[in-house]
């Protein structure tokens, strides 16, 4: 028990609450593993990259309804201004690209396309480290700063490793954030299933398990 | 010469529905949020459906609350909102208690 009503932590619990049910983790997993494969030559799935953008909130809609809402109820939080949040996304990629532009420059006097695939494993890990850190904030969730981590660490990592073929680095990169992100989302699904199972209200009024 | 009453904090000024310790947490699980249902709440406050219903009634009888109700795959499911005059309320009765204590 609390003797204070903090209305930011109540906003905060009901933010995490809906972010444990591991759709983030499995919906940025499908989106990297889509995003890998425009570096594989064919990009056969990248088409699907505008049908996530169009058809998102309806996604995310039909899982809660399945898994989220019938658990822990249904809440809707209140919408942040769209239009804001995108233009501040695309705000920080722009910096973030063009620091990586000035950084290749000022290291290797000159900015070629092979430079530029060495670099964007981290710069991947660098955006995804302003969507996470965004997410920590509003929700407290600390396994945003593990994922932050992860994004950093590998992105360096497969940034300073030769491959033969310059693509090769930014795919891999994004499989290996792909499959991390899937594997976290299977086990917060999993983790989020047993802790709170399906609850029903039935005629009476009485909540069933 | 001041009456004795003139001296008293303006106690009496405080909205008694929304003071109720329940209904108070209700208001304020509502304020942080734009819609919630009853299963949310009640998983929230630790409320049995007749507890929850009945304060429900009596906040939306004051027009604090907006309740919608609709059937989602056959099952019934009740939204609950808070109104224009709930926020303005909620947010009068925040100010009043900060002020109150020095």
């Amino acid at each position: 028990m609390t003797d204070k009503i903090n209305l930011q932590e109540m906003e905060k619990k009901a933010q995490k609450l809906l972010n444990e049910d591991g759709m983030m983790e499995l919906l940025m997993g499908a989106i990297l593993f889509v995003s890998s494969t425009s570096f594989s030559g064919t990009a056969a799935f990248t088409p699907f990259l505008g049908l996530y953008v169009v058809f998102m909130r309806t996604i995310i809609e039909a899982y809660r309804k399945r898994v989220t809402y019938p658990r822990i109820g249904y809440l809707k939080l209140p919408d942040e201004e769209a239009k804001d949040v995108g233009l501040g996304i695309l705000m920080f990629i722009g910096v973030i690209m063009l620091a990586l532009i000035v950084f290749i420059s000022l290291i290797y006097g000159q900015v070629t396309r092979v430079l530029v695939y060495r670099w964007i494993p981290t710069l991947v890990g660098l955006i995804l480290f302003g969507g996470l850190y965004y997410n920590y904030e509003r929700t407290g969730d600390k396994v945003n700063l593990v994922y932050i981590a992860i994004g950093l660490l590998s992105g360096l990592g497969f940034s300073l490793l030769d491959f033969t073929d310059p693509k090769l680095g930014p795919q891999l990169h994004l499989l290996f954030l792909s499959g991390v992100f899937i594997v976290a989302g299977i086990i917060r699904l999993r983790n989020f299933t047993k802790r709170y199972p399906v609850v029903s209200i039935d005629k009476r009024g009485i909540a069933n398990e | 010469m001041s009456k004795p009453s003139d001296e008293l904090p303006d106690v009496k000024s405080i909205d008694r529905l929304i003071h109720e310790p329940v209904r108070l947490l209700i208001m304020a699980n509502l304020f942080v949020v734009e819609t919630a249902d009853f299963l949310y709440l009640m998983n929230q406050l630790d409320l049995t459906f007749g507890n929850l219903s009945s304060h429900m009634s009596k906040l939306e009888e004051a027009g604090y609350i907006n309740v919608e109700k609709e059937f989602q795959d056959k099952k019934p499911v009740t939204r609950l909102s808070l109104t224009e005059s709930g926020r303005a309320a909620f947010s009068d009765y925040r100010e009043r208690m900060k002020h109150l204590f020095t």
